[in-house]
Order: C-alpha cells, then structure tokens, then sequence
C-alpha cells in the first residue's frame, strides 16, 4: 500500500492536478471578490457582516498553495490549508444540498448561475479526491527514496 | 516556533497581505465589513394610512406627480437608496398599482410571476449600455412606486437590478425580499403570460 500511495509519479501527478485545479480556482474570484463574496454570502453559514474578509483572503490562499504544491515547498503548511479550505467547501457544499439551497457554487467562476443539485454534488466528490490526494501528499510526500550510499574508497 | 506552525503563518499571513492590498487596488474590491442592512428589511415602514391619499401612476411621465415621503439623495451614492421591504408592504404598494419588476431570467417569468410585474432579467440588463438603461426606462414615472422582486432566499438580482434604477434617478425604488417565494405563500395573485 504505502509502496504504491507513496509512488513519486503519482505524488507527481498529484501535485500537478491539485496545484492546477486550486490555482484555476483562484483566478475569477481574484479578479471579482465583489462576485465572490456573493457566492459566500449565499451559503448562508455566517453573518453578512463577515463575507468579505474570505472573499479577500480565500483566493490568494487558494493560489499560494496552488504554487507551493506544485513546486513541493513548505509541504506540510500547504497541506494543512489545503485541508482546511477543503474540508470548509465540503461542509458548505454539502449542507447547501441537504438545505435545497438554490445556489451558484462559486467554485471556479462565481458568475456563474445557480447549480443544480448534481452539480453541486460533483463538486463535493471532486472535493474529497482531492482532499484524499492531499492527504496522501501530506503523509507519503515527505519520505525520502534511500539512495545508496556512494561507495568511497577508505582513507588512507 | 515550529517548522510546520510557521509555514501555516506565512502561508496565512502572506495571503492575506496580497489579498488586502490587491482588493484595496482593484476598482472591484470590497469593503472589510460587508453592509448587511442591503439585506435587511427596513424598520421605518411606511404605515397603510400614508398610502391611503397617495395617487401613484407608475406611467406619469408629465413630471407632475409627486413622490411618497420625502426621498433623499444618499451623500454616498449618489442617488435616492433603494428601501428594503417585505411582504406586508409589497401588498400594500400592489393595492395602489405600483409597478412590479421581475429581474428572474425570462424562463423563471413566464413559469409564473406577480400578476401584472414587468420582466427585466438582470443578467441581461446589466449588459445594456448606460443610453439603453435610460432609452428601456424612460416611459415610466421617476416618482412612482417601484417594486423589483427576485425568486426571494437567497437570490440577489433584485437588489442589483433596484441600484441599477436608483441610479437612473428613480426615487421610489423598493426591493421586495421575500420576492416570488413569499408572495406564493401568501397566496397573493400570480399568473403566467398564457393565462392572460
């Protein structure tokens, strides 16, 4: 198991997929954080009050990590954001579904109209793939291969 | 400070600098606090008795008819601030023929809308050019009572669409929050175009 999850192709190809996703997820909320925060608004999970600062902050977070996974830097604080934003989208997604909420997702373009319930499902499967390649980035993509020693010849 | 606790704060810290300064350059960017009262129905409601002499005509274009109350200018807008209402008072304007707006998309209208409302979907009125604005809205009356609705929950084009008429200088804008879900409910009158 851990010979295959820790496979450096699929870390690889992990990284690449997750960091891309996360980095096109971030670009129309960037550009339009009046449209974003809308998206956020109708999850209706907190005060109106407080929408703005995640449609501020969110998206740089979403690229920055996008970045840093993509070139293997600071794994374990990109790991645990990815995490946490993941885990975040899956909840509000999902309680969305359960409440019949009629929404955009916001996910990638928060222009974009309202969802329809198996969209939003996708979204959330789409959310836990890629919380499990995370996971599997943050458990498996720290181990060093053991390279073999070079052979030294013996002082003298 | 450990090496993970300190990649978590500079992944966190350096996103929100770039996200603050970013939104503090761009033309689009938001406050800090965002205004929840563009949500919330006002606390001065009209009561029915202002409305029982008032004369509305939401087709006087003669200029002569006078507005309700005593709308003013928002010093920050620019323009007479759109009121928020719920559906109490969308009644009482329906009962003294206010004109009703829909910003749902033409699908949603012709499924079923407030009898005798006006379809203005939004996402296409937005993309009017400021001339088409004023050319679409110049038969009706500046000082009349306007109504715009959306599918009420969560839906927001009313709101956007009412700012959009504020703008064009109409003085008796209200959002009707609850829009056609709540007016379902109370059982008020709706219709689809082919039951005319």
């Amino acid at each position: 198991m851990e010979k295959v999850l820790g496979n450096k192709y699929l870390l690889w190809v992990i990284r690449i997929v997750v960091g891309i996703v996360f980095i096109y997820a971030s670009f129309y909320k960037i550009i339009s954080p009046f449209d974003f925060a809308k998206s956020i608004r109708n999850y209706d999970m907190m005060p109106i009050e407080l929408v703005n600062l995640p449609a501020i902050i969110l998206p740089y977070l979403e690229f920055i990590c996008g970045i840093l996974l993509i070139t293997g830097k600071m794994r374990k604080g990109t790991g645990f954001w990815m995490i946490i934003m993941l885990v975040g989208f899956i909840i509000g997604l999902t309680q969305a579904y359960m409440r019949g909420l009629d929404i955009d997702c916001g996910c990638f373009n928060p222009l974009e109209n309202a969802s329809s319930k198996s969209e939003i499902l996708i979204r959330i499967v789409e959310d836990f793939l890629m919380l499990a390649g995370v996971l599997i980035y943050m458990i498996f993509g720290g181990k060093k291969e053991i390279k073999k020693e070079p052979e030294t010849s013996p002082a003298v | 400070m450990n090496k993970t606790l300190k990649e978590i704060v500079t992944i966190l810290l350096v996103s929100a600098g770039i996200g603050l300064i970013f939104n503090t350059i761009n033309q689009e960017g938001v406050s800090l606090i965002a205004d929840a009262s563009r949500f919330k129905v006002d606390s001065t409601k009209i009561k029915a008795g202002d409305l029982s002499n008032f004369k509305n005509d939401p087709y006087d274009t003669t200029g002569k008819s006078m507005p309700l109350g005593n709308p003013q200018i928002d010093p920050k807008l620019g323009f007479v601030k759109p009121g928020n209402i719920g559906i109490v008072q969308a009644k009482q304007f329906y009962d003294i023929n206010a004109l009703f707006i829909d910003g749902r998309t033409r699908e949603e209208y012709f499924a079923g809308h407030i009898k005798g409302a006006i379809n203005y979907p939004y996402e296409e009125f937005k993309m009017t050019t400021p001339e088409q604005k004023v050319a679409i809205t110049k038969k009706f009356n500046k000082n009349g009572i306007i109504v715009v609705y959306c599918g009420g929950g969560t839906c927001e084009v009313s709101i956007d669409l009412a700012y959009e008429l504020g703008k064009l200088g109409f003085k008796s804008v209200n959002i009707f929050l609850g829009g056609w879900v709540d007016w379902v409910e109370a059982g008020y009158p709706t219709e689809k175009p082919n039951q005319k």
